[in-house]
């Protein structure tokens, strides 16, 4: 069976790439809406799928933070998968703070960013913080 | 006869024991569209007015299923609205994602069946709605807490060794959630 750290690392590598992938499209869809204003335009639309929405800033920082977990999974660099995952958790909050706060909805996110921001954030942080501890508790037998 | 374990990690191909067989990554993809439902319904769950769900929740109201239940939407839900919408997205929200990535997939998976079971006592008895859709949420959502499906293609795989290796309470209230 793979080592726990092998897969540590292919699981920050894929939800890296899918992450991309979903900010490729986003980007796509959104190419002739306004930057960083709504209303964004919704993935799969057409096909009544309703999935997230997004502006081309939204996509563009969905691919940012995807390709860190893509790096941390290539380069077994835990911990900068947890940076990504930090980037999504802030994302999921973003609109939340704004219809709180009553103003414009800088990414163009929906609702349903707010769950898939949360379920990158916990596969890409989650796995950056097992690194950690396995980490920790092997420093700690050594001594 | 050992028990059976439920991690789903049996396998159809003897060259490989530790990969997936085909049935459990059947179920993990069951989870995975799961997760994606409870998320793709987050898009009319949006505040300020939450109007859309206060519609569909005055279905219980309106279309009543179960007495105690529409009394409680009636007298204590309807009334302080705005706190249950916020309840509402975020809960979903949370479940959506959970389900969608498999972390702690049982515990979430017991969240998601009693939350179609209070989506079902609201509206069944509305016009043009089919009960079933409702019945057969709850049974997926317990089909994927028996089958512990986090555990293939979910963080619950990562997870769940961790936990094993360690002592106390807390780990093992976590190994049942996993």
């Amino acid at each position: 069976m793979d080592e726990l750290p092998d897969r540590i690392a292919r699981t920050q590598l894929t939800v890296g790439v899918v992450a991309v992938i979903v900010g490729l499209l986003g980007y796509w869809v959104s190419r002739d809406a306004a930057f960083s204003a709504g209303p964004g335009a919704i993935i799969f639309e057409d096909v009544e799928l309703r999935t997230t929405s997004y502006n081309r800033l939204g996509a563009l920082l969905t691919i940012g933070f995807g390709a860190m977990g893509i790096v941390a999974g290539t380069t077994r660099m835990a911990m900068l998968g947890l940076i990504g995952g930090v980037g999504f958790g802030l994302l999921a909050l973003q609109p939340l703070l704004q219809w709180r706060s009553g103003t414009e909805n800088l990414l163009a996110a929906s609702g349903r960013n707010i769950g898939w921001s949360l379920a990158m954030a916990l596969g890409l942080a989650v796995p950056a913080l097992l690194a950690r501890a396995i980490t920790a508790r092997s420093d700690k037998i050594d001594a | 006869m050992p028990r059976t374990d439920r991690s789903t990690s049996s396998s159809d191909r003897p060259d490989r024991p530790d990969r997936p067989d085909a049935n459990t990554r059947i179920l993990a993809g069951f989870r995975i569209l799961l997760g994606a439902l409870w998320i793709s319904n987050l898009g009319w769950k949006e505040p300020p007015e939450f109007g859309a769900l206060k519609n569909f929740t005055s279905l219980a109201v309106s279309h009543p299923v179960w007495s105690p239940y529409s009394s409680l939407v009636e007298n204590v839900i309807l009334p302080n609205f705005t706190p249950f919408g916020w309840f509402t997205l975020l809960a979903e929200a949370a479940l959506g994602a959970f389900l969608l990535i498999g972390l702690g997939t049982r515990f979430w998976a017991l969240v998601g069946a009693a939350m179609s079971v209070a989506i079902t006592l609201s509206v069944i008895k509305a016009p043009h709605e089919w009960p079933w859709a409702y019945y057969l949420m709850i049974g997926a959502h317990l089909a994927v807490f028996a089958s512990a499906a986090g555990r293939t293609w979910g963080l619950d795989g990562l997870v769940r060794p961790v936990l094993e290796s360690r002592q106390g309470r807390v780990a093992k209230l976590l190994r049942k959630a996993v």
